[in-house]
């Protein structure tokens, strides 16, 4: 897997994605995930699941009959992606550590 | 009892218009419908705060779609007022921030560079259109020499001109906001 770099929207989508989910869906999950600190707002929100959908990161599932709300899932690909980004912030995290371990409080 | 407006906002006063239209709902008066040149309010409860945006349509933010991108809008919370030729009119209820479209730099960034290609080719067309009006002039008054219809054609070209102008400075406006926001990319999202 390449070393992607991904930006904060959409590692909390695909995080968000490894339950089904429709848009609103996602705004809501990444604002609770985050405590209330990251706001998607929709046009964001829309183009990055065009993106996403066009890299086979994520899919749209089926539409059924009585929910009209069309809902996206992470693909393998998408997971080995987040895999891979999740290192990447633990390296970030560690280092960071190393050097102001105990010095900052939450 | 809903309350009707007339007011004028060109293309590049579009901030004023939204600037406007969120003074009325503060007010009370919540956009519901637009027609050319006319605004219509409905009252609101003044505990309800709501928010009003006027987007642009552009390719690079529908993706090609603009049906699928108000559906989505409208389901992410966003409630769709009316469109416009390329404009969409949109509002929300405010609950926590301001309300926005779009929440990251990039995002931001294509949005505003489709604005700014929207801006050019008008740019494209007054131009053309300026150019057509001079030679008009230039032809009546020369050739033809009747005064009556080069003036005509020189108070067209002058209003082409000024149009021109507003677009130019909205542009470079533009330019600025994608320049700056590009700068800030450097170091934050």
């Amino acid at each position: 897997m390449p070393n992607i770099v991904l930006t904060e929207a959409v590692y909390y989508i695909l995080l968000s994605l490894l339950k089904p989910m429709h848009g609103y869906g996602i705004i809501q999950n990444v604002s609770k995930l985050s405590n209330g600190r990251v706001h998607l707002a929709a046009g964001t929100l829309y183009g990055a699941i065009n993106t996403l959908l066009e890299k086979g990161w994520i899919v749209a599932l089926p539409c059924e009959e009585y929910n009209r709300r069309k809902e996206y899932a992470i693909t393998d690909l998408g997971v080995s992606v987040l895999k891979t980004e999740y290192l990447r912030l633990n390296e970030l995290v560690r280092n960071g550590n190393m050097f102001l371990g105990g010095s900052i409080n939450e | 009892m809903n309350k009707f407006v007339r007011k004028v906002f060109w293309i590049w006063d579009l901030e004023k218009e939204e600037a406007w239209l969120n003074k009325m709902a503060s007010n009370g008066w919540i956009l519901v419908s637009v027609k050319p040149f006319k605004y219509e309010f409905a009252p609101c409860s003044p505990d309800m705060k709501y928010g009003i945006k006027i987007l642009c349509l552009d390719k690079s933010v529908t993706g090609g779609n603009i049906k699928n991108y108000i559906t989505f809008l409208c389901e992410s919370g966003v409630e769709y007022i009316c469109l416009r030729g390329d404009f969409v009119y949109l509002r929300k209820k405010i609950t926590n921030g301001p309300f926005e479209i779009f929440s990251d730099n990039a995002s931001k960034i294509k949005y505003l560079k489709g604005f700014k290609n929207k801006h050019k080719s008008m740019l494209i067309s007054y131009t053309v259109l300026l150019l057509l009006y001079a030679l008009q002039l230039i032809l009546y008054y020369y050739k033809f020499a009747i005064v009556f219809v080069s003036i005509f054609f020189l108070i067209l070209s002058v209003i082409m001109l000024l149009l021109l102008t507003c677009l130019i400075a909205k542009i470079q406006k533009l330019n600025r906001e994608i320049k700056r926001l590009e700068k800030e990319m450097i170091i934050s999202e």
